[in-house]
């Protein structure tokens, strides 16, 4: 599993880097516009991402923002071209009006914090994801 | 005003809230290793963290300290520190509003709040 965790708080970038460290690679973003210059340049060398963990307020381009560029280059993809991208919303916004926003600009999951490891990998075990 | 909030501090807080080792194993499946280096990584970031939102609220920069109060409450859920999360979450809401003098005004709390965290995380390490 090739993970990107965009998170601009150091100590949640670390948490979710030791606890996906069994599942494979981890890229970090310390913010949304450098999200957005990994995932492209990634994706330009056809290196693409299985899972993006993506925290909501960033400065710059925050995580809604950043959901929504990253579906808008996915659906000018060939069909059938990709698998699109899991996304799964770390965030501290637990309010409606953010959690609405990021299913209807459709992530895959909403992970409150504090992070749970349980709740993690029950995700990443729905979307067909195990350790190495 | 400051003396009355750090006396409600002191009275209220147990080392618990302070910092909630056992939440936060429990949280991460109890793998020490994993603890250790994130409460570590807590420890080298925060000061700086805690700068930058001192220096946004020296500036009157609502959506600044909004940010940096907002990630240094992530960053204190995320590892058990209740108290501290608890008052920077306050800032947080205060600066969302633009009441940047009530935020400010919390920031000594949160300084002090800050420091016995620091002390509990010190107690833990040398266990």
């Amino acid at each position: 599993m090739r993970t990107l965790i965009v998170e601009d708080d150091f100590t949640g970038r670390l948490l979710l880097q030791e606890l996906l460290r069994n599942y494979g690679e981890c890229i970090v973003a310390e913010d949304g516009v450098q999200a957005m210059k990994v995932f492209e340049e990634n994706m330009g060398k056809k290196q693409l991402f299985d899972v993006i963990c993506l925290d909501i307020m960033m400065p710059g381009m925050d995580g809604q923002q950043v959901l929504k560029k990253i579906r808008s280059i996915e659906d000018t993809n060939p069909p059938g071209s990709k698998t699109r991208t899991k996304i799964i919303m770390t965030t501290a916004l637990t309010d409606k009006s953010n959690v609405f926003m990021a299913f209807r600009e459709q992530c895959d999951a909403y992970l409150p914090k504090p992070i749970f490891k349980e709740k993690l990998e029950a995700i990443l075990a729905e979307f067909g994801f195990s350790r190495t | 005003m400051v003396i009355l909030q750090e006396t409600v501090v002191k009275c209220s807080m147990s080392q618990n809230e302070v910092l909630d080792v056992e939440g936060f194993l429990r949280r991460i499946g109890g793998d020490l290793e994993i603890a250790e280096a994130v409460v570590d990584g807590f420890v080298q970031d925060i000061p700086h963290r805690f700068a930058m939102l001192k220096a946004a609220s020296q500036a009157g920069d609502a959506t600044l300290m909004r940010q940096h109060a907002h990630a240094i409450h992530g960053a204190a859920v995320n590892i058990g520190a209740k108290q501290l999360a608890t008052t920077v979450r306050a800032v947080e809401e205060h600066a969302k509003a633009s009441e940047v003098g009530v935020a400010v005004g919390l920031l000594p709390e949160v300084e002090l709040r800050l420091e016995r965290l620091q002390q509990a995380i010190q107690e833990w390490r040398a266990k």
